[in-house]
């Protein structure tokens, strides 16, 4: 298969009023799995159509390896898009289904029927190949969808939620499927979710938007442990934002002075954020950013136990190993610490203003 | 007492029933083929797109069929005569578009508001091109509507006989005309031989219909 690079260059689309997706720029490395994520509504399927060359941008352009497509319409550009609803042709078998893109390219009937049957069994489903797409479980759908957009050999994957409307188990199988088939092809895949969950499971990077425009792009780790502004911390579920104000490496919180990490972002108002799983009970001697508080609450969560602190008159979250010897009880007071390497900084202040985006 | 003498003389071979079914069936087939050909892409825009004024150029289509065809007639009987329209197949057919299109105009913007048309952004993506999107997508999913919206032209313009009559200027002999003319006869037996030449061509394609109008169109189901 053929793997493509893809440059977003300032990518943008209105209609009318609504301005769906806002200078949008991103670099899509081949043979990668890249994410974009976002709330519903804020412009993903939009760009994914883009791509996909089925809605022209009103500026912008769009580069495979370099070259702009934006003059290379839909059919030619190789990009085909597997949307949430698998959108099989009903009055086709799967087999048919499958072959359509082919069909399409006129490749010669045995040649078709061969490359339909090696996607079929890619995708475990040799054997319902005669099937209509309404004799089919939603799993089983998606999965023929899947096969239909591979078999033409695409240079870019576009995937549009194609694990919203599975149940719990098939999700887990579908991104198996994903992580394999992208494996063993190669493929340059870009996955449109409104699951944060999705995208750090199967992708290698992850683009967060938001109202049409990048918020911040990255491995997955860096969205938990680096959030670029306070929406991207509260996006990803941090559960610790304390206010302050910082100097150098220093926040002035009601906690006392802590230390943050040094590459952190902003100075002046910041919120500081840290991993419920990194906070430190217990601390000793010696350690920084040490402060006592008191439990307020103790949960026991199957992998972990939650525990709610409240120290200086701020509310913090820890999560710590259920087989933690001391019993953390209500009421308790803990010396608590909050490691500098995993304190990081963010602007206190949304820098863009916000904007409704009414379409997605 | 029961006798076939009026069938023998409306199914004679050089009885005027079968000129009159001929021009019946040319004028209807071209009516259908012309109505759908405007209510395919008018019903796609007023059942996909929303956009201001909308509900106005529907009732807009609506108007031919609130406005009595004779009063639409004579006016139009002035104006055919300068084009040469006049006494025409031409000129029938497409005076009979008048009422017929509408009605397909409308069964299609209903299947139309319920297709979804991320099918054909799905096969673009596949590498299909504009007229294999339509020929392998697009009209597979509104089968049904088409097969209705054209039964529903062809039983319009079939029934014509005002307007048939006023453009046609006799020229243009259609059973409805023919029926007319035999009835004012007054011989009940050849007239109702006729009637029934004139009913079973509908009640057939109504049959083949009918088993459309109950299944509805793949696309327009969102599976």
């Amino acid at each position: 298969m053929r793997t493509t690079r893809v440059d977003l260059v300032g990518l943008t689309k209105h209609y009318g009023s609504a301005h769906p997706v806002e200078d949008f720029s991103l670099t899509i490395e081949p043979g990668r799995v890249t994410a974009l994520l976002g709330p519903s509504g804020s412009g993903k399927t939009t760009l994914l159509k883009m791509i996909a060359g089925v809605l022209q941008p009103t500026s912008g352009d769009i580069r495979f390896d370099g070259e702009s497509v934006l003059d290379l319409p839909a059919p030619e550009r190789d990009a085909p898009m597997v949307f949430h609803n698998a959108l099989l042709f009903p009055h086709l078998t799967v087999e048919d289904n499958v072959g359509f893109g082919l069909r399409m390219r006129k490749t010669p009937p045995t040649e078709r029927s061969r490359r339909v049957a090696e996607m079929l069994e890619l995708v475990s489903l040799q054997d319902l190949g005669t099937r209509r797409p309404d004799q089919l479980s939603g799993g089983q759908q998606q999965r023929v969808a899947l096969a239909r957009a591979l078999v033409i050999a695409p240079r870019l994957l576009l995937l549009d939620e194609p694990l919203a409307n599975l149940d719990p188990d098939l999700r887990g199988e579908m991104r198996e499927l994903l992580l394999t088939v992208q494996r063993s092809l190669g493929l340059t895949i870009l996955l449109v979710t409104h699951d944060q969950e999705d995208a750090i499971v199967i992708a290698d990077q992850v683009a967060l938007i938001r109202s049409g425009s990048l918020v911040q792009e990255g491995v997955p780790r860096d969205f938990f442990e680096r959030p670029a502004s306070a929406w991207v911390a509260t996006f990803f579920g941090a559960a610790n934002l304390i206010q302050g104000e910082r100097t150098k490496s220093e926040v002035v919180t009601p906690l006392g002075r802590l230390r943050v990490m040094s590459e952190s972002p902003a100075m002046g108002p910041v919120l500081v954020t840290i991993r419920p799983e990194a906070v430190v009970l217990d601390a000793v001697e010696g350690q920084a950013n040490t402060f006592q508080g008191r439990v307020i609450a103790a949960e026991f969560r199957g992998t972990h136990i939650r525990i709610q602190l409240t120290a200086g008159g701020v509310d913090l979250e820890a999560a710590i190993p259920v087989d933690d010897a001391k019993g953390h009880a209500v009421g308790d007071t803990v010396r608590v610490a909050l490691p500098p390497d995993k304190l990081w900084s963010l602007p206190a202040k949304e820098k863009r203003p916000l904007r409704p985006t009414p379409r997605s | 007492m029961w006798s076939t003498r009026a069938w023998g003389i409306v199914l004679a071979t050089d009885s005027a029933t079968w000129k009159a079914l001929g021009w019946s069936i040319a004028v209807a087939t071209a009516v259908t083929a012309l109505s759908l050909l405007v209510a395919v892409p008018a019903g796609r825009v007023l059942g996909l797109r929303s956009f201001r004024g909308k509900r106005a150029l529907e009732f807009l289509v609506l108007t031919p069929l609130l406005v009595p065809a004779v009063a639409v007639a004579i006016g139009l009987d002035i104006t055919f005569i300068r084009l040469g329209l006049s006494g025409t197949f031409w000129g029938v057919v497409l005076v009979h578009l008048i009422p017929a299109a509408p009605y397909a105009v409308l069964v299609l913007a209903g299947v139309f508001a319920n297709y979804d048309a991320d099918f054909e952004a799905q096969a673009r993506t596949l590498g299909a091109g504009p007229l294999s999107v339509f020929r392998h997508v697009t009209m597979p999913a509104i089968m049904p509507g088409l097969i209705v919206a054209g039964f529903f032209a062809f039983i319009v313009s079939w029934s014509q006989y005002v307007l048939t009559l006023q453009i046609g200027g006799g020229k243009v002999l259609t059973l409805p005309v023919l029926l007319v003319s035999t009835a004012s006869g007054g011989d009940v037996a050849i007239t109702g031989a006729l009637t029934i030449v004139y009913a079973l061509p509908v009640v057939i394609l109504l049959g083949v219909a009918s088993r459309h109008v109950v299944r509805a169109g793949w696309g327009t189901t969102g599976t």
